[in-house]
């Protein structure tokens, strides 16, 4: 069986909505410093997030079979797997320091502390247990009139400084979770991807037909290497503020 | 369906342990019947569904709502908001939104024809409704929910290995 012009839309659709919602959602641009593969430069070793689903060709030819959340969640995952992935070596290059702090004042005492140091704060990873309290911690700490802030564009969320200076801010959630948080300048690791041969994407995409299926490899191809891991710090905060 | 979107993903024969949590969100009172029947329709065996009833009238919530909301937003996959040609003006619907996107819930929209979406609905997939056709919206709804469930069955906490 092979793809109609329909099914051959529907592929375009696939491979633009899962790089999109992936690209909304990836934390690697605010969490590490980011290259591109060169063989002259880059020995050793790569890893890989796979995703291989066999996806009947009928479902693509078909004009009355919408997609369009599937190649969307796509990407979510694989943003998803990428963000629990770093959590769990942010945990494992740190430990974690328990603080007579709230979250926000925990936040800028170690966004100051990385400060001192030369380092650029870049992002947050927050645990979602604190979410109800942090805004109540937000209000009173920092004042109504003079607030902290959180603004989302796209999909990418930020604290905003009463002075415009932000700070990417990434929840956890039951599929990426983390228990502290983490404060880091995204120099304390490098993230090197190998992007697709054929379009120059890092989320590559293969298909191959296998029968009446088409079977589909999404893959980000990369190595972590670590730099410096005095650019994080990494904090539990033993107080919360409640206007409740 | 669902078979057909377990056998889409080569995983007939894998048990079905994953339950989407759906938050139902509208913009103005003109939705509430439509939420109403469209929770009912929702199976309960594979989704989870909890619905936003500020009250007949209502237009701005009270904080205890607005409290009940986010903790059950934090708990849920996604969040679908039904919009109806009344929506636009909903100042509790657009905070809901923000609420969604700034804890990157999948959104589903779900707008009335004729309706005017709001921002941030732009580059979302939507459905499109229709009151005379409400069955059968239900079901594309519960399709494309089915979609999300499986697919995140297969794709979320991929694990890394080697090139």
């Amino acid at each position: 069986m092979s793809l109609n012009e329909e099914g051959i839309r529907k592929v375009a659709r696939m491979k633009e909505l899962a790089r999109k919602q992936y690209g909304r959602l990836s934390v690697l641009s605010d969490a590490v410093t980011m290259e591109d593969f060169n063989p002259a430069q880059h020995q050793g070793e790569f890893q890989q997030f796979p995703y291989r689903p066999l996806m009947p060709i009928s479902d693509f030819n078909d004009p009355n079979t919408v997609m369009d959340f599937v190649f969307g969640e796509i990407g979510r995952g694989l943003a998803s797997s990428e963000t629990k992935f770093l959590a769990d070596h942010l945990a494992s290059s740190r430990v974690s320091i328990t603080v007579p702090k709230t979250p926000l004042e925990g936040v800028l005492d170690f966004y100051e502390s990385l400060k001192n140091d030369g380092k650029e704060p870049s992002v947050v990873f927050a645990p979602i247990e604190y979410y109800m309290d942090w805004y109540d911690d937000l209000m009173i700490a920092a004042g109504r009139n003079v607030p902290f802030k959180i603004a989302s564009e796209e999909e990418k969320t930020y604290l905003v400084f009463p002075d415009e200076r932000r700070l990417r801010w990434v929840w956890s959630n039951k599929f990426q979770p983390f228990n502290d948080f983490v404060v880091l300048d995204k120099n304390w690791a490098k993230w090197i991807s190998k992007r697709s041969q054929e379009d120059g994407e890092r989320l590559q995409i293969t298909i191959a037909h296998a029968g009446d299926k088409l079977d589909i490899i999404f893959r980000l191809v990369f190595r972590l290497e670590i730099l410096d891991q005095n650019a994080i710090r990494r904090f539990t905060p033993l107080h919360v503020h409640k206007t409740r | 369906v669902f078979e057909a979107l377990r056998r889409l993903f080569g995983r007939e024969n894998a048990p079905s342990i994953f339950q989407l949590r759906v938050i139902i969100g509208y913009g103005r009172e003109r939705a509430l019947e439509i939420v109403k029947s469209l929770k009912k329709f929702i199976p309960g065996n594979r989704f989870r569904t909890w619905a936003t009833w500020r009250g007949a009238g209502t237009v701005i919530a009270s904080e205890r709502f607005r409290e009940e909301f986010d903790k059950r937003l934090v708990q849920s996959d996604v969040l679908l908001m039904v919009w109806t040609s009344d929506s636009p003006t909903s100042k509790e619907a657009s905070r809901e939104l923000a609420k969604a996107v700034e804890l990157t819930k999948t959104i589903m929209p779900v707008i009335e024809r004729g309706a005017v979406p709001p921002p941030q609905f732009d580059g979302l997939t939507n459905i499109e409704f229709e009151e005379g056709n409400a069955q059968a919206h239900f079901q594309e709804i519960v399709d494309n929910l089915e979609a999300i469930r499986v697919t995140r069955e297969g794709t979320w906490g991929i694990r890394v290995s080697p090139e």
